[in-house]
């Protein structure tokens, strides 16, 4: 038994513990005097505010000749566009992940401009995507950081950016991305890990396939390649009689039109990595409504149908950075708690100026930081308009002084610097020492400066946006609204569940993430579920997203959330001993998808469950909890989530034998998911060498 | 806000920060084998060299002889522990028993005692025979400094001093590194045993 005193002795030296000096193997000591930091405390000698903020490019379409080769699902396959991917072979070209089996079934309506999108276009814009490694700038005058970048296929190698290209896509117009991950152990490019990294792209905020959707273990492996088939949908309205909607024929829900999303990697167990080093970039979907906006003058002007201006649409990735000595990005991968930075970036470069003029601005601002969240406001104290809250905007814009933005969560902004100083700046209040949450608006704190406007230029008289202005409208009350809440009536069933800390590591229902298990499993298209999610694990924060749709909060520890949070969320923030009761409907699309906590490092420790939307029946709520019950699990049903059915098919068909080191992996890795496979090297043979 | 107030105080953070980089973020760079800009370095290389000492009486290093070149998969863990350890050395031995020959050749198991005062190499052989004297699985004890600072450098610790002070609350959780690869992971142990396998293998892997 342990004994009082080892206790003792054990809360002792915690309390030593940040005091003590850490020690170094033998033979290895810190060189004097190597640090990021000159001795008046500048990142490599960076005043702040004195680089320009990047912008980065928009990805360009592939038309003509530059048109994906093989298209999209014809590359070769054993048995056609359904057919299971191969074993990956390492040669790019064969797609071996394949591409989700909804492409080319989906219905006509998924394609509004049927008879081509752009010359040349028969269905689908297509775009091509590299991941690899190349090196980066956070200062000027700065070394050269290894960093990992989304980059344009028909771009040089090397020329990658972070954030990565901006992907600006229409409503209802799909696209198919196909990505090639080049970060290989020597087979490829450069890499400096010296080793194969799996990576894997969520479209946070999209209503797209489980195959397309960035699921943990649907990795794309390195040396191969995938074809990620959004089609860029709301998911269909629900008929109010029957509470159905429809998978073919009828409206699309225009509550769920989207509009702001990101594209981050969510590789399992390596997502945390992946992100820091930068593998993220937005994705923004323009609709009519949009350009009407535009027309009305409530959002800058857009150029064109499928274009934006991005000098008055500027996206801002707000992410916290740590740094070893030389300057390389420092990642701590038994840093459980949360990789918390002390450096700020805003889209890759530490304290940027951006030159505005004396008009209105739309910002997309994006908190891309692992563990950290933001209270944002103005130096001036003026409000923002904020005309949307993560993938999607509000029925009526609402202005605030400054707004919470939770890790991975967005806020679509408009700032109108009419009357503002020379100088603005963009600044967190919101005080943060640990990965473990947030302490405190500090409303007098002024250290976290992120970011400088530079105001020049005479008043420019505009439309303006303020409280109220109609964006989206509600439907039935303003003139073509669009937004209708999710009613009572409409709850099918409620689901629990509870978010916790246990021996050192983060539960869901005292339970870890198994991406072959499904821990809700809601009939598709039936209704809408409630879900009570509670923070029970003392001061930690947790994030909390829903792929494949998003939900609307109904309310924080039994109130009505902020008033920007009423509307649709993603993510809802849960702060330590929060409960939070949301609405949410699951449509479209059988799974595997996977809610989780957006702390990446908490995620990467399987702080994950999995949605698995099955067709269920019809008719009362208890068949309906017979077929999927709201306090069970249950196993994916390998037909409808696209998981290979069973191990022996495996070995049999794939030729994957567990007898010797490498092939399991390949079976783990083929990037569709394997079953519960019986793994025993004793029974198997396991008489391979070591390669 | 006046212009110069407003650079001053936003060089504040990072005046701040660097002593909080000094004393918590910082890697060793340079030494014999690293120092490369570009080169990432090794999360090996805040682990101690500590003596330590196996059930079998052996006195080894803990990064020259037990981490360096290899996949290892450590816990903390300790013989009086009431029913945390016992059910987390069972899965550890049944992965023991998946992995099969892998076992002491492509992966290796270290069980750190965090109770080494108790925890004589005597009563760790006791432990691992109890547990099925599995190969390639080490039972680890030292100086409770040596163990205590090993525990931080794994991140084995809570923010929360009173939880930190509970030994069983590091107990649920194994670290999985791959020296060669620099490639490292944390899962706890009561996750599905299938998915702790192939993760551990997919971790192992060289180049
Ligand atoms: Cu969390």
């Amino acid at each position: 038994m342990v004994t009082r005193r080892t206790i003792l002795q054990w809360g002792a030296a915690t309390g030593a513990g940040l005091l003590v000096p850490l020690a170094y193997r033998q033979g290895r000591v810190l060189a004097s005097g190597l640090s990021p930091y000159t001795k008046s405390g500048l990142f490599f000698g960076y005043q702040p505010f004195s680089q320009p903020l990047f912008i980065p490019e928009v990805l360009t379409p592939l038309t003509g000749r530059s048109r994906l080769d093989p298209v999209p699902g014809a590359y070769p396959r054993p048995s056609g566009i359904s057919g299971r991917p191969r074993t990956p072979t390492g040669n790019f070209d064969e797609v071996s992940h394949g591409i989700a089996p909804e492409f080319g079934h989906g219905p006509q309506e998924w394609n509004r401009f049927k008879s081509g999108f752009s010359p040349g276009d028969t269905h689908e814009q297509e775009y091509e995507l590299v991941t690899e490694e190349t090196t980066h700038r956070f200062v000027p005058g700065g070394p050269d950081v290894p960093v990992f970048t989304y980059r344009d296929a028909s771009k040089a190698p090397g020329s990658g950016s972070t954030p990565g290209p901006t992907i600006v896509a229409e409503y209802l117009a799909p696209v198919v991305l196909r990505n090639k991950n080049a970060l290989t152990a020597g087979r490829s490019g450069v890499n400096s890990t010296h080793h194969d990294v799996e990576t894997s792209i969520h479209l946070h905020g999209a209503h797209a396939p489980s195959h397309s959707d960035g699921f943990p273990d649907f990795y794309v492996l390195a040396g191969e390649a995938r074809d990620y088939f959004y089609p860029n949908i709301a998911p269909k309205l629900t008929d109010p009689d029957t509470l159905v909607a429809p998978v073919r024929g009828g409206e699309f829900d225009s509550t769920w039109i989207p509009s702001t999303l990101w594209y981050h990697d969510h590789a399992m167990d390596i997502t945390g990595f992946n992100v820091t080093r930068g593998l993220a970039g937005f994705y923004l979907v323009f609709d009519d409504r949009e350009r009407e906006l535009a027309a009305r003058g409530v959002t800058p002007e857009i150029g064109g149908r499928d274009r934006f201006d991005q000098a008055l649409d500027v996206g801002l990735a707000i992410q916290d950075q740590l740094f070893n000595p030389d300057g390389t990005l420092l990642y701590d991968f038994l840093d459980h708690n949360g990789r918390l930075g002390n450096v700020f970036t805003v889209n890759g470069v530490v304290q940027p100026k951006h030159r505005v003029e004396r008009r209105k601005y739309r910002f997309r601002i994006l908190n891309a930081s692992n563990a950290r969240s933001y209270e944002l406001r103005l130096s001036t104290r003026q409000k923002m308009c904020i005309i949307g809250t993560d993938s999607w905007l509000l029925p009526r814009a609402i202005e605030v002084e400054s707004f919470q933005v939770g890790h991975g969560q967005r806020h679509d902004v408009i700032i109108d610097f009419r009357d503002a100083p020379d100088e603005v700046y963009l600044e967190n209040i919101l005080v943060q020492t640990d990965g473990r949450g947030a302490k405190e608006v500090d409303p007098s704190q002024e250290r976290d400066m992120l970011l400088r406007f530079e105001v020049s230029g005479a008043n420019s008289s505009e439309t303006r946006c303020v409280d109220g202005t109609v964006i989206r409208g509600f439907k039935g009350i303003d003139p073509d609204g669009q937004f209708s809440f999710i009613r009572k009536e409409e709850i099918v069933g409620t689901r629990d569940f509870e978010f916790n800390r246990s021996l050192g590591a983060w539960t869901i229902n005292n339970r870890f993430y198994n991406p072959r298990r499904s821990d809700a499993t809601p009939v598709l298209g039936r209704g809408a579920e409630r879900w009570i999610l509670e923070n029970n694990s003392g001061g930690w924060w947790h994030p909390i997203h829903t792929h494949l749709e998003g939900f609307q909060i109904k309310s924080v520890n039994g109130q009505a959330p902020r008033r920007e949070r009423r509307f649709n969320s993603d993510l809802v923030m849960l702060e330590g001993g929060f409960v939070a009761e949301v609405y949410a409907k699951f449509r479209t699309f059988t799974g595997p998808f996977v809610f989780h906590c957006h702390a990446i490092e908490h995620e990467d420790m399987r702080m994950m469950g999995v949605i698995d939307p099955t067709p269920g029946p019809g008719g009362s709520t208890d068949a309906i909890f017979t077929h999927a019950p709201m306090d069970g699990e249950t196993a994916l049903d390998p037909n409808l989530s696209g998981v290979v059915p069973d191990c022996a098919d495996l070995e049999r068909e794939q030729r994957i034998l567990f007898n010797k080191v490498g092939d399991t992996e390949r079976a783990a890795d083929r990037g569709v998911g394997i079953p519960d496979c019986k793994f025993d090297m004793s029974e198997r043979g396991n008489q391979g060498s070591n390669p | 806000m006046s212009r110069a107030s407003a650079i001053a105080s936003a060089w504040l953070p990072v005046a701040l920060f660097c002593l909080a980089a000094a004393v918590s973020s910082a890697f060793p760079i340079g030494g014999e084998t690293r120092g490369q800009r570009g080169e990432m370095p090794r999360q090996s290389d805040r682990f101690s060299n500590v003596t330590l000492y196996t059930q079998h009486g052996k006195a080894v290093h803990f990064y020259d002889d037990l981490v360096k070149g290899k996949t290892v998969i450590i816990n903390l863990m300790y013989s009086g522990c009431g029913e945390i350890c016992p059910a987390n050395s069972a899965e550890l031995a049944s992965l023991n028993q998946l992995l099969g020959q892998r076992m002491g050749r492509d992966v290796t198991m270290l069980s750190l005692s965090i109770d080494p005062l108790h925890d004589t190499p005597q009563r760790l052989k006791q432990y691992w025979e109890a547990f099925g004297s599995k190969p390639g699985w080490l039972f680890l004890t030292g100086s409770t400094r040596d163990i205590e600072r090993l525990r931080r450098e794994l991140g084995a610790y809570d923010l929360d001093p009173v939880i930190d002070a509970d030994p069983s609350q590091h107990a649920g959780y194994i670290t999985v590194g791959n020296d060669n690869t620099n490639r490292w992971l944390v899962l706890p142990l009561q996750m599905d045993t299938s998915q702790l396998l192939v993760t551990i293998l997919r971790t192992s892997r060289n180049g």
